[in-house]
């Protein structure tokens, strides 16, 4: 599941560079936080599916709002790994290379 | 700590419990919670605000969004749904799709062609004239069904990947007939004899009430007229009112035939091409409305049976469906 084909790894799908992004100012969020963040490119119904799937790969990990002492459930709270941030970094430099290359 | 009547107020609850049941403990986890616990968040900061209709907008609308990440996290790759399931889903929102489009648009066509705006009368008022064009409708949408529900299938089976998720289709099909029976048994007849009172106020001026025919009558009272007649007599009338009667079930139940049309033609490599399904849609359509119109003309003469003259089309449709399907190859899985 999630391996890399040949020499490149599997680069992550747009909703998921969105989502390191948004993560990347080192504070964490929970899902409709980052619903609401994204100017309506994320949906509701689908932001934990996505969230889940990145955890799997070991782009983001996860924690219990241990802060709410309110009745309910808590709130999951999701920050970026170290490989997360990697890759955020790759993709950053990727599309300067890019824009840089189209440009010139 | 939370407090356990407190929690139990909340909303999410009944979705954590039927959660627990059928998730994996994975998909309890980083699924379900998650998403019960920004719903329950959402719905205090509403009831604190003093806002009720958010509070009630997000009672609503949670247990859809759930159900939605639930049913994506079944879909993806490596999760719990079977392919026969996901195949069958994907086809079945082509299906949709497929059926309400052209129901949409012919319903559009026969509405304009009706010329609902040109009554022989001068300057008719406006909300009147609008009445009366809205009450054309529920007819118009129950006679394109038919066209739809083959629109429907016969597009969806294209995108099946195997026989075995073609029940899910049909099943679909059935729904859409089953939902519109009320459409046919009582909306429709309440709908046309409204539209003619309307149009005879309109044209006549005049207030007084214009009794209902066959077609203006609701299933119920058609059995009461019916009823009402010498039992055992034939009579011309009887059999126009026993026609009607048998007119108000067929057409929602020719849903199912023409839907096993629509699969059998999706599934025959010769029919299974938009050009096809384009040219004899409509053929197929107007030739089961003839046939159920020369089957009523030759009922209400007495020359067959009413039964037998409104359902021969159902069983005729069913009966090439059937044929077509047994002389079609069965769709092969594709390997990976």
């Amino acid at each position: 599941m999630g391996r890399a084909q040949g020499p490149w790894p599997k680069l992550p799908s747009r909703k998921e560079a969105l989502i390191l992004e948004l993560l990347a100012d080192g504070r964490d969020r929970y899902g409709l936080e980052l619903v609401a963040a994204s100017g309506g490119r994320l949906k509701r119904g689908t932001v934990y599916v996505t969230l889940d799937r990145m955890e799997e790969k070991g782009y983001v990990q996860s924690r219990l709002d241990a802060s709410a002492g309110t009745p309910g459930l808590p709130r999951r709270l999701y920050r970026p790994t170290a490989q997360g941030r990697r890759l955020l970094d790759a993709l950053s430099l990727a599309r300067q290379s890019l824009v840089g290359a189209v440009a010139r | 700590m939370s407090d356990r009547s407190d929690d139990a107020r909340l909303p999410g609850q009944t979705l954590l419990k039927l959660a627990r049941r059928l998730c994996s403990e994975r998909a309890y986890e980083r699924i379900a919670t998650p998403i019960v616990a920004d719903l329950q968040s959402e719905w205090k900061d509403a009831i604190r605000a003093g806002r009720r209709a958010r509070a009630l907008w997000v009672r609503l609308a949670g247990p859809l969004r759930f159900w939605q990440a639930m049913a994506l996290h079944a879909a993806r790759p490596g999760g719990s749904a079977p392919a026969e399931l996901l195949s069958g889903a994907a086809a079945l929102r082509t299906l949709l799709v497929a059926t309400l489009a052209p129901c949409a648009v012919l319903t559009l066509l026969i509405w304009l062609a009706g010329r609902p705006w040109s009554l022989p009368v001068e300057g008719p008022p406006l909300a009147a004239l609008a009445r009366l064009a809205a009450l054309g409708l529920p007819p118009i949408v129950l006679v394109t069904l038919p066209m739809g529900v083959l629109w429907g299938t016969w597009w969806a089976g294209q995108r099946l990947r195997t026989d075995a998720a073609s029940s899910t289709i049909v099943a679909l099909a059935l729904l859409v007939g089953i939902m519109a029976l009320p459409l046919s048994l009582w909306l429709v007849p309440r709908s046309n004899q409204a539209w003619r009172q309307a149009a005879f106020g309109l044209v006549t001026g005049s207030s007084g009430t214009v009794p209902p025919g066959d077609r203006e009558m609701t299933f119920s009272e058609l059995d009461h007229a019916l009823d009402a007649r010498s039992p055992g007599l034939p009579d011309a009338r009887s059999d126009g009112l026993r026609v009607e009667r048998h007119k108000r079930l067929a057409i929602p139940v020719a849903c199912l035939p023409i839907a096993l049309l629509g699969l059998a033609c999706s599934r025959s490599s010769l029919l299974r091409s938009l050009p096809w399904l384009i040219l004899l849609s409509p053929l197929v359509v107007m030739a089961y409305y003839k046939l159920q119109g020369a089957g009523e003309a030759a009922a209400e003469l007495g020359h067959v049976s009413a039964g037998l003259a409104i359902w021969l089309p159902n069983l005729l449709v069913g009966g090439v469906a059937a044929a077509l399907w047994v002389g079609s190859p069965a769709r092969e899985p594709q390997s990976g």
